[in-house]
């Protein structure tokens, strides 16, 4: 064989290879929507995947994705038509092009501050599937009657800690902290003790307004301080610590939220869930509520399935397409329909509990706010410094960094 | 060239072709045509060379080549790249692809508009919608061009419905989602669904021949700025897109108070922690070595593997292990010593604590490497030295320690430099915390690229790319400036020999 049949011979045996490769790209067209939601969440939208699909004739298929940061460098040939994510993602998906607007049929079945939670200016941009909020969960063997006020759940915490002394894991009110900061699970008490992130209303937050060094906050923050000293709330406190110790029987009062419920049950504690009891009155200690949501990507429209995408987010917002995801998911469905029909009574007590609830701001100033606000409450709770200290000096790094 | 050459070789091109042909033709789908010529011309060359009978030293050269381009030079230069652009959350995309987000963004539907019914439908290469009134009325036929009333209820003769299956293919449905329908009141008609249209109005458009937008409203140009369009009453207009910034990001570091506050407290600490780490675990690994090198010492091998576990357990695992540790109230140490010590709380022992499980993790490595350059050096010279008449302390400062730090100098250097960059050994364990009470952003145990990453992914303006690709290009400058003048001082150790 000479050279150059060699390279004729060669060129025809990878053209070959390569066509057979094309027409598997080609085949790849047909109706099909593509959806990703993150590892622990994507099982609970299979059953309406399949379902859907049986119904409208378009494939749904539904992803699991470790790790949803792909979505911020995904390319076309492999990009979902749809995702399914928190709400506070959906200011950075549309400051990157990556998200396009809906409209839904029935908002009128949604609370407003879920719908606003997916809205940027006027526009809608995901469908709420799901609500979450942390609540206080109370160990009823060791704490018959609920506290009303938190000056009583402070004064039960505490006897408790003092029967306990020689109890190295017992945890007087477990709420997650840690080195890093939990702004998160410290919300209620800056609510509480009436501060507050932003101005404004959900959606409409005003972020040049940072009220968590505001006068009313810093007048009461002398309590956190008093809690530090009493050991009631400690940033030494980290998620494991937190849910090790209630789930042992070692901590009567637990701050969380739905996500260790199945932890909670399995323990085999008897639990009540409830709001956290008002600390100052006047101020009502509201959690963060966030929003699970489908939103649809800029890509349904390159891949040609926009209209059939939005069709079937239509479908998400419907109540048997919530109950059906809520039942898996373990999480309060958004729709308000399909709220009262479901009946886990555990995801009902964390509803009522996050009644009120504020949606985490959507807005890029938000991301200074979890570390110097997490920071803070590390500081005040760790004795490195006063509360009122600690806040004023997180309030202007906010201020500092928010352009 | 006997046959079962010629087989492998052509299996191999052919693979190589084929790998190359098809992403040929996704580069061409997507109109990226510089790497698409990139592609072909060394798809061609590997061809050249490995047929060619002249190239037979290049058949050797060019896979190592073409792996130090993908996975060393072609970083660096996008790193090198970034640095100079606005790459950030909101500045991601081009031009065009910002516009056309834009433009969808800013319709919105007519109030009161008018609400149709439609059935899509085709007569040969035309395709038009056969729009009904919701609230009764004339039917009408519209397309990109307008819209043309319809005397009769019916679809005019020789257009042909879409069936449902043709209306769900991609390429209709992508006509369907992109047909505008102007009106005569300059909105227009558009699909909402698979069978209805609504009423829109765009509040801007796009002006090819000023390449600008345009506010429909006023009719004014809407200023341009940094890779963002600005509404008329100075609001910015999300997305942005990517454009050349020349060195902002790295003035930025001088000139913005909040990137230049903590940065050379910053800097300090990195130092600290990077030349501290590398002492500590250098000096714990010889002495152990040493110690393990006198043949007086029962049970050398189990010492010695003993001492390899910390090495032997992933680092990220053995860190927050540590994390969990030294809690200052739930963690083991302060129960087991009976102390209470603030370890990552407070700002001094949170430098201590980082250092601490830095020693512990490095420390094997020091040992391993000190034991194999102390069994190298040869056993006559410290004997002569000891008949001479030498004390132990002596033969160790003047003989041994010299010709170790010959071959530990490059690996001390190495560890300086991995130090300085040991991202994982702060993030896991304090997370750079605590926070400092000057309210930076950077927090006490901070090192230079935790820092950079703070800044770069946790700001107010999301992920800003750019910036971290400047600081990244800062922090290779001082490490290879500090590796530079260390291997100049370590070759007059060399001379020893």
């Amino acid at each position: 064989m000479n050279k150059k049949r060699l390279g004729i011979v060669s060129m025809l045996a990878s053209v070959t290879l390569a066509s057979s490769a094309l027409l598997a790209v080609s085949a790849h067209a047909a109706s099909t929507i593509t959806i990703w939601a993150g590892n622990e969440k994507a099982p609970s939208y299979t059953a309406w995947a399949a379902d859907y699909s049986a119904r409208s004739g378009v494939t749904v298929k539904v992803v699991a994705k470790t790790n949803m940061g792909d979505f911020d460098k995904v390319q076309d040939a492999d990009a979902p038509d749809i995702i399914i994510n928190a709400h506070d993602t959906i200011g950075k998906y549309r400051a990157d092009n990556k998200i396009e607007a809906i409209t839904l049929s029935n908002t009128k079945e949604f609370d407003a501050n879920t719908l606003a939670a997916f809205t940027l200016g006027t526009k809608l941009y995901g469908v709420p599937l799901q609500t979450e909020n942390i609540a206080l969960i109370t160990n009823t063997k060791l704490v018959p009657k609920a506290p009303k006020t938190f000056a009583e759940l402070e004064a039960i915490a505490l006897k408790l800690k003092k029967a306990n002394a020689s109890n190295a894991n017992f945890v007087p009110l477990a709420v997650q902290q840690g080195t890093g900061g939990d702004a998160y699970h410290m919300f209620p008490f800056l609510t509480g003790l009436g501060g507050y992130v932003f101005g404004g209303t959900p959606g409409k937050w005003n972020v040049y307004d940072v009220g968590v060094d505001n006068a009313k906050f810093i007048k009461n923050s002398s309590m956190i301080d008093k809690w530090y000293k009493e050991g009631l709330i400690k940033a030494s406190v980290t998620w494991d610590v937190a849910r090790s110790a209630f789930t042992s029987g070692n901590a009567p009062f637990y701050i969380t939220g739905p996500w260790f419920l199945d932890d909670i049950r399995k323990s085999g504690v008897s639990y009540r869930i409830s709001a956290l009891p008002v600390i100052v009155p006047g101020f009502k200690p509201v959690p963060y509520s966030g929003v699970q949501g489908a939103m649809m990507t800029t890509f349904a429209t390159t891949h040609g399935v926009a209209l059939e995408t939005k069709a079937a987010l239509q479908d998400l917002a419907t109540v048997n397409a919530q109950l059906s995801i809520s039942k898996v998911a373990l999480r309060s469905p958004a729709n308000t329909s399909a709220q009262k029909q479901f009946t886990d009574k555990d995801i009902a007590a964390f509803g009522i509990a996050g009644a009120g609830s504020i949606p985490m701001p959507t807005v890029a100033a938000n991301n200074v706010m979890w570390g110097a606000v997490g920071g803070a409450w590390v500081k005040a709770t760790s004795g490195q410094s006063t509360a009122a200290a600690a806040f004023k000096a997180a309030a202007k790094s906010m201020r500092d960094q928010i352009e | 060239m006997n046959l079962k050459s010629i087989t492998m070789r052509l299996l191999f091109l052919s693979a190589v072709n084929a790998t190359s042909l098809w992403a040929a033709y996704t580069l061409f789908t997507i109109e990226n045509w510089a790497p698409l010529i990139i592609l072909l011309f060394a798809t061609f060359l590997i061809d050249f060379i490995y047929f060619s009978p002249r190239t037979n030293a290049s058949k050797w050269l060019i896979p190592g080549t073409i792996f130090l381009i993908i996975f060393q030079i072609y970083p660096v230069m996008y790193t090198a790249v970034t640095a100079f652009t606005n790459y950030s959350t909101g500045h991601s995309v081009s031009r065009e692809e910002a516009i056309d987000g834009l433009l969808k963004q800013n319709v919105e539907p007519v109030e009161n508009g008018d609400q149709y019914s439609f059935i899509a439908i085709h007569l040969g290469e035309r395709k038009a919608l056969f729009l009904t009134p919701a609230n009764g009325g004339d039917s009408i036929i519209g397309d990109e061009k307008g819209v043309k009333s319809s005397n009769n209820s019916a679809i005019p003769d020789g257009w042909v419905q879409f069936s449902n299956e043709e209306l769900k293919t991609p390429d209709i449905q992508k006509w369907l989602t992109a047909l505008q329908i102007p009106l005569a009141n300059g909105n227009f008609l558009q699909a909402d669904s698979f069978t209805t249209a609504i009423e829109n109005r765009s509040l801007i458009k796009f002006d090819a021949e000023k390449n600008q937008l345009i506010d429909v409203a006023s009719g004014e140009s809407l200023k341009e700025k940094g890779g963002n369009f600005y509404y008329l009453d100075g609001t910015r207009m999300e997305p942005g897109w990517k454009i050349w910034v020349g060195f902002t990001n790295f003035t930025d570091v001088v000139s913005n108070e909040r990137i230049r506050g903590p940065f050379f407290r910053v800097l300090i600490w990195t130092f600290a922690y990077a030349i501290l780490s590398v002492l500590t675990t250098f000096i714990l690994g010889l002495t152990l070595a040493l110690t393990l090198n006198n043949s007086r010492v029962k049970g050398q091998r189990v010492w010695r593997s003993l001492l390899i576990i910390p090495y032997a357990i992933p680092g990220f695992l053995s860190i927050l292990v540590w994390a969990g540790l030294l809690n200052d109230d739930y963690g083991l140490m302060n129960r087991a010593l009976g102390t209470h010590i603030p370890w990552l709380f407070d700002a001094t022992w949170a430098k201590v604590s980082t250092l601490l499980v830095n020693l512990w993790l490095g420390f094997p490595y020091m040992f391993l490497v000190s034991t194999g350059a102390l069994q190298s050096i040869p056993a006559e010279l410290s004997e002569a030295a000891q008949m001479d008449g030498a004390s132990n302390k002596v033969v160790f400062s003047r003989i041994k320690l010299p010709l170790l730090l010959v071959t530990m100098a490059p690996l001390l250097i190495g560890s300086f430099a991995y130090n300085f960059n040991n991202f994982g050994g702060i993030y896991l364990l304090t997370g750079g915390g605590p926070a400092q009470n000057d309210s930076d952003v950077a927090g006490a145990t901070d090192i230079l690229i935790s820092y950079t990453y703070k800044l770069a992914f946790s700001s107010g303006k999301g992920a800003q790319y750019g910036l971290a690709t400047a600081i990244s290009i800062i922090i290779f400058f001082i490490v290879a400036s500090v590796s530079a003048l260390s291997f100049k001082r370590t070759k007059a150790l060399e001379n020893l020999n």
